[in-house]
């Protein structure tokens, strides 16, 4: 019996033991984030419509432009949902409610069985609804414009008649340099100049008024913008910049190719493409140089009302030369992009040699999308710049997703934790928490 | 009768599931168990039959029935690769491998009384692992759900009275149910998702010699094959946006994967006649498990899966010991070092493997002449692993701990 009782003890406390034990989870040590020298609770996102969040994501409904639930996923406010892990930040994105401003929109859209072929997909373009501008309420730290260029900074005609730098701005019809003077950034993030050469590339090199900022012009005014946004805070300033990606890797340009391969018949063997480079001139064949843009996809290998022509397909009619970007017009636009970034590294290099801290560093745009056009695994992933299947790009073909838009604040925030003088670390985002398209 | 049921009373908890070498459960057997799971040199009753079928001969009377469930539940926690703060732990679930091992021997006067024969029903491998649906790697796995059954009929032949040689036929069968998130976003951005279920079986064999040169000293070798289960036209369900249904069609799938062989020596030491200590060594050749690759058929052509395994071989070392206090009582302990078979680079969220160390405590209690009650604890533990599944750049730092609780019972002729 005595043995009994010390036994009865001995397996009391392995029952109770266990149980203790067995409530337990590992507890894997969580590193403390921090933000080092950053002032993270004033931030500014300076930029253009990829900063405030332009998209075209939804498929049938009339969303598209800038509209409240691709400003959910701007880039910027992604950024700041990682600053406030750390400690609580304001940050504020005026939001344009309705149907957004306008941009394209997917109409239909069917994705093919076979290999390689395009979806099959209609296109509108759809105008949208500006909202009614009047100076802000308050201060507004996403000072995204969209379609704002470099250009446009020497330029008051350009930034009057452009509504989204009154949008952002608690001052009477500010410029945009007087906006973000004003908004003192302690912390920015700044990534301009693709429109610069945007609209060049989207006409196809077709219209004469569309021409690319000229270069001198775009290293005076980013020289400019830089400075004085450095001395709008001069004490506590410190901020990323971002260069300009080479845009042909975006799908607007690389979705098509130069083969045509037939959605319906998946034995089919791929036919070359016929384009016109010029108005007028005999056709030639397209080759991996051309870029065919988007707005062709859903006409190609189709046949007009009342002709018996393919188009692209059939010699009589070519892809018109403003839906290509031929080969001579993509080296003017990767050539005026290089020049753009030349001036971006030399403007850094100015105001870094001027000040004894290191306040900026660069994050790499080229480089990211040019990797991206080799298609990245990321948390099992596979991101790409292929049109719809590549999660980064939205329905246009130019803006992002919210994925894409993760994987860029993604970007700055490696940029952050990678610069030493910033001593901080900030988390970054799991891009596995954002939609790519979303499919109907 | 009262002290039975009394420490039957006290069994409420259902602990965890071990994420130690690789998808080997390890709970075949309470008195094993207790002692580290050592058991391949030792002839203690008739788990021998799957522990070491040489040794059957010389570990059961006229013929015995054990039976018995080990519960248990993993706690796995998961914590992205600095410096992100994402942390997340594995959906706790119930698990319970059972064993059941039925062995006679004829009489002695028989002609055939140098055999012993049996029937080994236990699930020596499986795995349950699921995450929530919505988590970081939801695109590798959301659930994994592995579970065997391996039946060996088996004959002992004892050679004399130190030597001991069996032979068992092992079939297995398999049922295997895989979620994943694939990449296709729909409405209300829900994630599309793939599901895999199958049956699938397979064959093999578990040899063993044994070896008593002297009262106090036993060795044992025994060899269990490895078993390639084949799963054939198993059910793939894709549930994805309208739009996408006809390009990923519900479909059928065939897999193939090698449960591994395992080569086993031990030893059994009595210093005196009231202690057993045993050792045990395990090679565990788990580089037959490469890749987990499921072939859609019809194909669907944006279906990505990352299929590389690539684990490579194992060992595990083990030992124990039974102290008998009484004609009724036994107390046991023990503990175990097993090797991670998954490598660097390859350590998939579906089984987050690490090296571990367990301990184990365990008792038996006669309860009435012919009838013992064997229970057993183990607290399992890897501590945290840095790992890495490069082929999808998925990384942070795993930590599993694991209690089971076991629970058998033998009856003796």
């Amino acid at each position: 019996m005595k043995h009994f009782s010390t036994f009865h003890v001995l397996l009391v406390c392995l029952i109770v033991g266990s149980l203790w034990i067995e409530a337990c989870q590992p507890a894997i040590e969580v590193p403390e984030p921090y933000e080092g020298e950053l002032y993270i609770d004033h931030f500014i996102a300076i930029g253009d419509g990829y900063t405030a969040g332009v998209s075209n994501t939804i498929y049938g409904i009339e969303n598209s432009g800038l509209y409240e639930k691709s400003q959910e996923t701007s880039f910027p406010a992604l950024i700041a949902n990682q600053f406030n892990l750390i400690r609580t930040v304001p940050f504020s994105q005026r939001v344009v409610f309705g149907e957004g401003t306008g941009n394209q929109a997917l109409t239909g859209v069917r994705p093919t069985i076979c290999e390689n072929a395009s979806p099959d997909l209609s296109l509108k373009e759809i105008t949208g609804n500006l909202p009614i501008i009047t100076p802000a309420a308050s201060l507004v730290h996403n000072l995204g414009v969209p379609n704002l260029k470099v250009g446009d900074l020497s330029n008051d005609t350009a930034m009057l008649n452009n509504p989204f730098i009154q949008w952002v701005s608690p001052l009477e019809n500010p410029n945009y340099i007087e906006a973000i003077r004003h908004a003192e950034p302690a912390f920015f993030t700044l990534w301009m100049g693709m429109n610069d050469i945007l609209k060049y590339g989207l006409t196809g090199g077709a219209d004469s008024t569309a021409l690319p900022t000229d270069y001198i012009t775009f290293g005076e005014n980013f020289r400019y913008l830089l400075t004085e946004t450095l001395e709008s805070n001069p004490t506590k300033i410190k901020g990323l910049i971002g260069n300009i990606p080479d845009i042909t890797n975006f799908p607007y340009f690389a979705a098509i190719g130069d083969l045509y391969f037939n959605p319906e018949d998946c034995s089919k063997a791929a036919r070359p493409i016929y384009i016109e480079l010029e108005e007028g001139e005999v056709p030639v064949l397209a080759t991996s140089e051309d870029f065919v843009l988007l707005p062709a996809m859903p006409h190609i290998g189709k046949k007009a009302s009342g002709e018996p022509w393919l188009l692209g397909i059939d010699k009589q009619r070519p892809i018109p030369h403003h839906w290509v970007l031929d080969r001579y017009e993509v080296q003017v636009l990767r050539h005026y992009i290089d020049l753009y970034n030349e001036q971006i590294d030399a403007a850094i290099a100015l105001a870094s040699q001027d000040h004894p801290e290191p306040r900026v560093v660069k994050v790499n745009f080229y480089s990211f999308f040019h990797r991206l056009s080799y298609q990245m695994t990321q948390d099992g992933l596979a991101v790409s710049n292929d049109y719809l299947s590549g999660g980064m790009f939205s329905l246009d073909g130019i803006y992002l997703t919210p994925r894409g838009n993760a994987m860029v604040a993604n970007e700055f925030i490696k940029a952050i934790n990678n610069f030493p003088q910033f001593s901080a670390q900030i988390p970054p985002i799991n891009i596995t928490d954002y939609p790519g398209i979303i499919y109907p | 009768m009262k002290k039975f049921i009394f420490l039957l009373l006290l069994f409420i908890h259902l602990p965890l599931s071990v994420f130690c070498g690789g998808l080997q459960l390890n709970l075949n057997g309470q008195r094993q168990l207790g002692m580290g799971n050592a058991g391949v040199g030792l002839a203690l009753d008739a788990g021998s039959i799957f522990f070491n079928p040489g040794a059957l001969p010389f570990s059961i009377g006229k013929s015995e029935i054990l039976f018995g469930t080990s519960v248990a539940l993993p706690a796995t926690s998961f914590l992205a690769e600095t410096p992100s703060i994402y942390l997340e732990d594995m959906d706790r679930i119930v698990f319970t491998p059972i064993y059941l091992y039925a062995c006679w021997k004829p009489k002695p006067t028989s002609n055939w009384n140098k055999l012993s024969m049996g029937i080994s029903i236990n699930n020596p491998f499986g795995a349950v692992s699921n995450w929530p649906d919505d988590w970081k790697g939801k695109f590798l796995t959301q659930e994994f759900n592995l579970n065997t059954f391996f039946i060996q009929p088996t004959i002992s032949y004892q050679v004399n009275k130190r030597v001991g040689i069996g032979a068992g036929f092992t079939y297995g069968l398999c049922n295997l149910v895989v979620k994943r998130a694939i990449q296709p976003d729909g409405p209300n951005g829900t994630e599309a998702s793939a599901q895999f279920s199958g049956i699938g079986g397979g064959l093999g064999y578990n040899i063993g010699l044994y070896f008593r040169p002297n009262d106090e000293i036993s060795i044992g070798i025994s060899y269990r094959s490895s078993v390639t289960m084949k799963i054939d036209r198993g059910t793939a369900e894709f549930n994805v946006p309208e739009s996408l249904a006809d390009e990923f069609k519900d479909s059928h799938f065939n897999t193939r994967f090698t449960l591994p062989q395992v080569i086993n020596a031990g030893i059994g030491y009595y210093p005196t006649e009231n202690l057993l200590l045993a050792f045990d060594l395990n090679f565990i050749g788990w580089s037959s498990f490469d890749t987990l690759d499921f072939e859609l058929e019809p194909e669907i052509k944006d279906f990505q899966q990352y299929p590389t395994r690539s684990y490579v071989n194992s060992f595990s070392f083990r030992m124990g010991l039974e102290y008998t206090l009484s004609e009724w009582l036994w107390l046991r302990g023990g503990v175990y070092y097993d090797v991670s078979p998954i490598k660097q680079g390859f350590v998939h969220p579906e089984l987050p493997d690490a090296n571990s160390i367990g301990l184990s405590l365990g008792t038996s209690i006669k309860v009435l002449s012919k009838l013992t009650a064997e229970l057993t604890y183990v607290f399992d533990f890897t501590g945290e692993r840095s790992a890495i599944y490069q082929p999808a750049l998925f990384g942070g730092t795993y930590e599993t701990t694991s209690s089971t609780f076991g629970i058998g019972i033998k009856y003796a002729l």
